[in-house]
């Protein structure tokens, strides 16, 4: 016997359950519309998806375009901040050997200072001989 | 008329041209035999109704994975035992009964269906297998009523041809116990 013949030789014992009229007549068709309707609904999905990967593209460039500028402003404050430290150093050195100059005279001075007569007398002295 | 087999429609389906049209020919193959096998699982018609399109959808889903090692008519039906399996699991959760516990609660369904008129005997038969554990319950539906042959059910059940013949016996010792014990 045919496995599909088999199919339908089965189930001779009773159950006491039975089905609406044209029950499995109708079956098949309404069974062939569900299918249509869940390729139709998955081909929208895949077609959907698609959209969504589109606008999910521009809405990300959107979306980061604030933490762009925001970034964009940061190096700007940094380059800024970076010019002005090296300016400061550039001043700094030269009040630095203005200072060593003004500590040069001062030692100068000091050392003149501390002569007197006496010594500039000894000194001639000295090499007089 | 052409005669269909398992081999050509197999073939049909791995061809995206012809595969939505061999679907259509395995509906009108097992509808019936699907049918009844899920409703005497979960008893009432409309259930039946359900699972049996759930039962079809998941396998055009699940159609481009099944490669013929095993029958189609064995891989149709064990998805139908598992959709049946997993309704009845549902509506236990919905009574908050537990999943181990048996089936009786199907037997008010039985005797509300609109589409029962069983006798009194065909009742009692009907009870008495709901008085079965889920498994012995299975096996002795598909030996009892639609005598599919235990190398069969195995590859459907994925049980040992032993096991299932112990549980078939053992399934309908209880049965004959409960219509003894229950009948008038």
């Amino acid at each position: 016997m045919n496995e599909f013949e088999e199919i339908k030789d089965f189930g001779t014992k009773k159950t006491g359950m039975k089905v609406p009229n044209h029950y499995f007549d109708d079956f098949t068709a309404r069974m062939d519309s569900l299918i249509d309707q869940e390729e139709n609904s998955t081909q929208n999905e895949i077609n959907d998806e698609e959209k969504v990967k589109k606008i999910s593209f521009k809405s990300t460039i959107v979306k980061v375009k604030p933490f762009l500028y925001l970034a964009a402003m940061y190096i700007a404050l940094f380059i800024c901040f970076k010019f002005f430290i090296k300016e400061t150093d550039h001043s700094q050195v030269i009040v630095q050997n203005e200072q060593l100059v003004e500590e040069q005279y001062i030692i100068e001075d000091a050392m003149y200072a501390s002569i007197n007569d006496y010594d500039i007398i000894e000194y001639l002295y000295a090499n007089a001989e | 008329m052409t005669e269909i087999n398992e081999e050509t429609l197999i073939l049909q389906l791995q061809d995206e041209k012809t595969k939505r049209k061999a679907f259509t020919e395995i509906i009108n193959l097992y509808k019936e035999r699907l049918y009844w096998q899920i409703r005497k699982m979960v008893i009432s018609h409309d259930d039946a109704d359900d699972v049996l399109q759930n039962c079809f959808l998941k396998a055009w889903r699940n159609i481009d994975s099944f490669r013929g090692d095993s029958k189609l008519s064995t891989w149709l039906f064990r998805i139908a035992v598992n959709e049946s399996i997993t309704f009845i699991n549902k509506q236990k959760q919905d009574l908050q009964l537990s999943v181990d516990s048996d089936d009786s609660f199907l037997a008010d369904k039985l005797k509300a269906d609109d589409y029962f008129d069983g006798d009194q005997i065909e009742l009692l038969l009907q009870k008495a297998i709901l008085s079965l554990p889920e498994k012995q319950r299975i096996v002795f539906n598909m030996r009892y009523f639609d005598e599919i042959k235990y190398e069969d059910m195995s590859e459907i059940l994925q049980t040992s041809v032993g096991a299932l013949k112990a549980s078939y016996h053992i399934a309908a010792k209880k049965v004959e116990e409960y219509v003894l014990t229950n009948s008038v």
